[in-house]
């Protein structure tokens, strides 16, 4: 080769061809993954020295009662999930939630069994597991994952989703992670969304979902993630 | 599922991934499989700060995150002691145009990694020496001289035949 910086930029010719769909969508799974993991690993320490000192204390019970905000409705009626992973009908019920509350939130009621399993160090992300669920922090198969943001950080958060619902009289809006997960978001005011994400062998329905929403309120303890 | 930060993120990826990907392929010395890691991290990292680039110039955010990535690559030692080889494994045989182009890639991937992505940037990506100096974090200065040995040091490399490229088979 007689020149090399002929040759090099010859090197920029080889392209490959464009993504495609399933590529793009695994590199934005990866990134969403990465992101959650990240909030509950600055969480997991904390949460492990909060489980040693307290014991079995740091975990939530529930009462087993039908949860008490029967007055929760969404204005708007929902989709008949026609295609939706969601299942129709429900397979787990909620319930009255009587135990420690995560920092920076309120949580009225949760589906009968779950507690509280990883509380972020941030005090802005919980998860919700049921008992014998994967204690990993980076495992979100089979728990409801609450998270809250800077409206600024989700950018447009109102035209996610597909379904819209009414959450603590304002607006929310719903949408499948098809084959994963639902996930619904609502504004807590003071430019904060709650994003709520429900695996979806959970078996919650959206009326569930937005029940549960509806029971989840922020305290001035919150802490916003970043990123 | 809808979302402004995720579809914003996914528009990018369509349009920056292939090129992301080549650039990555001639930083890593022809490698396919490290290069597709390092986007990998580079797409992955640069979602986790979206909120706070998603204003400024990201092509060359991604290009700066993506020659750190190859950085950190090289720098965990014990990463890259994971392949062992029985024996020296086969190399095709050199010849016209493509035996140049794996001669150019193979002797890439024996420069040091800054000294390669000072390289690559400058002369196959066509960035102008402000424009590295920006995506490399550096001073001009810096640049012209690890650019003008990168060269320097590619030329010894193509022009020995008798090279080992042992940088190959780690």
């Amino acid at each position: 080769m007689t020149d090399i910086t002929n040759g090099l930029a010859e090197l920029a010719e080889h392209r490959t061809e464009a993504p495609s769909e399933d590529t793009v969508a695994t590199d934005l799974a990866r990134g969403r993954a990465a992101r959650r993991s990240r909030r509950l690993r600055r969480g997991s320490a904390l949460s492990a020295a909060v489980l040693v000192i307290g014991g079995t204390a740091g975990y939530l019970s529930v009462s087993g009662q039908p949860a008490a905000h029967q007055g929760t409705t969404a204005s708007a009626p929902l989709k008949s999930h026609q295609g939706s992973t969601t299942p129709a009908s429900s397979k787990i019920r909620l319930a009255a939630y009587t135990g420690h509350q995560p920092q920076g939130f309120n949580v009225a009621s949760v589906p009968q069994g779950f507690h509280l399993q990883i509380q972020a160090s941030n005090a802005g992300s919980f998860i919700l597991a049921p008992p014998g669920a994967d204690k990993s922090p980076n495992s979100f198969v089979g728990k409801l994952v609450v998270t809250a943001e800077a409206a600024s950080e989700l950018g447009h958060w109102e035209s996610n989703g597909d379904r819209s619902v009414t959450v603590h009289g304002g607006q929310g809006r719903i949408g499948d992670q098809k084959g994963s997960a639902t996930q619904l978001w609502f504004s807590a005011g003071h430019g904060i969304v709650v994003d709520v994400q429900a695996w979806d062998n959970i078996g919650l329905t959206d009326q569930q979902l937005v029940t549960f929403a509806d029971g989840v309120t922020t305290t001035p303890a919150l802490q916003l993630g970043h990123g | 599922m809808r979302n402004a930060r995720d579809e914003e993120f996914k528009d990018f990826v369509r349009r920056q991934r292939t090129a992301l990907l080549s650039t990555a392929t001639v930083m890593t010395g022809g490698d396919p499989h490290l290069a597709e890691d390092l986007v990998q991290v580079c797409l992955t990292k640069l979602y986790l700060a979206w909120p706070r680039i998603r204003s400024v110039k990201l092509d060359a955010y991604a290009r700066r995150v993506l020659v750190n990535a190859l950085i950190d690559e090289k720098r965990g030692l014990f990463r890259k002691r994971e392949q062992v080889w029985a024996e020296v494994p086969d190399r095709p045989k050199n010849t016209g145009h493509d035996g140049d182009r794996y001669d150019l890639l193979g002797a890439l991937g024996q420069l040091a990694p800054g000294m390669r992505a000072a390289v690559v940037l400058r002369y196959v990506e066509g960035l102008n020496v402000q424009e590295t100096a920006d995506v490399l974090r550096c001073s001009t200065g810096t640049v012209k001289s690890q650019a003008s040995r990168g060269l320097a040091r590619l030329r010894e490399l193509v022009s020995d035949p008798h090279h080992s490229w042992q940088g190959d088979m780690q």
